[in-house]
């Protein structure tokens, strides 16, 4: 078998549609010892195309007691070809606590001295410390509160059926999209990977085509990278946008971009 | 905003990296990790089982025998054939095969009704879009394929046959049978490996 016999069958091997001996056939030409023509880059292309085409299935959620039965199944069968590391020898386990333990030791002798040290300075700032802490947590719970009411709303206008997808892209590895709703005068963007905004803001832009960007609010990404954020509706009363927008601008945004797209989704006009 | 048009890039190049590395743990054990992959991908491992094998039941069987190999083999991931997702998928897929063939249940292929059943639990909405996304691509890319070549593909993906059984099944051709898989997979691929918005 050539080399671009065995490309024409990849596509077929990956699909599983092959007989048997077909199968065979291309198995012995991928383990030949020859300078192949891109053979293996073709199988894992078919590969990869085959894998995507789960998505013609609709995503089904399992069971809620699907999980237990699984984690109750891998504790009864286990698995004996991996775990090598569950298997070491004692001696570089011995020695690793023994490291360990000589370094728990010099850490508790360091640990009371410093203790002694601070503690009157401690004493004097605990009050104030304590009023920092409680308006943190104050800030991180309305922070989470507020995510968790965007993640609900994003997630509803996900379900309404005339909600548009707007695939934002730009900057690798920043991504996201739009979900733009325009019957009911809704838009959320959802955007991942943005690197932390220091010294800078991210600023959202709504722009029709002709017209001058309409700045649709600042993005503040949290520390997972992650942002949501919805767009104004009064923003969307002029009708469907033509592009959404992902500017770099200095502290609190700017009346007009004055960077080029970090991150942009072309509304499709169909 | 100058150089709008010039920051096009392609969609769907999924950081891998991450991947592995949740890989990586279940590979030492982590079930933490397991269940991380198992939330992401369960469903759409579950809805391929349930179209392919029309029951619940046997689809649920499937899911645990999924996610047992995925615990067991997990080494042998390779990221240059797709997502840990579609990897997770394709298990699935050759385990309702299977098992369809197991039970000689070609007849037995029913019209599951995932509308019934059909949610994404509570998962982050930027994960829902992003698999939304990735399903109107694919189902963009599958719409652009002629009849004859998307219905070939159907069948040896959701049925499992094999090109002389679908030969058999359609009344075509062997060599008819084959030519349409390889135009259908090869303009599939080309499909789906364009830039987003491109066509």
């Amino acid at each position: 078998m050539r080399c671009s016999e065995f490309k024409e069958g990849a596509w077929a091997y990956a699909l599983g549609v092959l007989e048997p001996n077909e199968r065979a056939e291309l198995d012995r030409h991928l383990a030949e010892p020859i300078a192949h023509e891109g053979c293996r880059a073709e199988l894992d292309r078919a590969f990869r195309t085959t894998a995507a085409m789960g998505e013609m299935a609709p995503a089904v959620q399992p069971p809620a007691d699907a999980w237990g039965k699984i984690e109750a199944r891998i504790a009864r069968e286990g698995r004996a070809n991996v775990l090598p590391m569950r298997r070491r020898s004692w001696v570089p386990f011995a020695a690793a606590f023994a490291a360990a333990a000589a370094f728990v030791f010099v850490l508790a002798k360091a640990w009371t001295y410093r203790n002694a040290l601070i503690e009157k300075n401690e004493q004097l700032s605990r009050l104030s410390g304590v009023v920092a802490e409680r308006e943190a947590c104050r800030q991180e719970l309305e922070s989470m509160r507020q995510s968790s009411e965007l993640q609900r709303a994003a997630l509803a206008l996900l379900e309404l059926p005339e909600t548009r997808l707007v695939p934002m892209t730009g900057r690798q590895p920043s991504r996201g999209n739009a979900l733009l709703n325009i019957e009911q005068r809704k838009a959320m963007v959802l955007i991942t990977a943005l690197a932390p905004a220091v010294g800078k803001d991210y600023e959202l832009w709504v722009i029709r085509k002709g017209s001058a960007p309409v700045a649709a609010g600042i993005l503040k990404p949290g520390r997972d990278g992650k942002v949501i954020a919805e767009v104004k509706p009064e923003l969307l009363q002029a009708g469907r946008p033509d592009i959404f927008a992902v500017t770099v601008e200095p502290p609190g945004g700017s009346p007009a971009p004055t960077t080029d797209p970090f991150l942009i989704g072309e509304v499709n006009p169909g | 905003m100058r150089q709008m048009g010039n920051l096009r890039s392609s969609l769907g190049q999924e950081a891998s990296g991450a991947d592995r590395r949740l890989l990586e743990r279940v590979i030492e054990g982590d079930s933490a990790a397991l269940r991380t992959i198992y939330d992401r991908c369960s469903p759409r491992a579950f809805g391929v089982s349930l179209r392919i094998l029309g029951a619940r039941p046997d689809a649920e069987e499937v899911l645990q025998e999924t996610f047992l190999e995925v615990w067991k083999r997990a080494r042998e991931y390779n990221p240059n054939r797709g997502s840990v997702e579609g990897w997770v998928v394709t298990i699935a897929r050759s385990r309702s095969i299977d098992r369809l063939r197991s039970r000689g249940a070609a007849a037995q292929l029913s019209a599951a009704d995932p509308s019934s059943s059909m949610s994404m639990g509570t998962p982050a909405p930027l994960e829902v879009a992003e698999r939304r996304q990735n399903s109107e691509r694919v189902a963009a890319a599958l719409k652009e394929l002629p009849p004859e070549q998307r219905r070939v593909l159907e069948l040896a993906y959701f049925e499992g046959l094999s090109q002389s059984e679908i030969a058999t099944r359609l009344g075509d051709p062997l060599g008819t049978v084959k030519t349409r898989v390889r135009l259908g997979m090869e303009k599939l691929a080309g499909l789906l490996a364009e830039p987003e918005g491109a066509r």
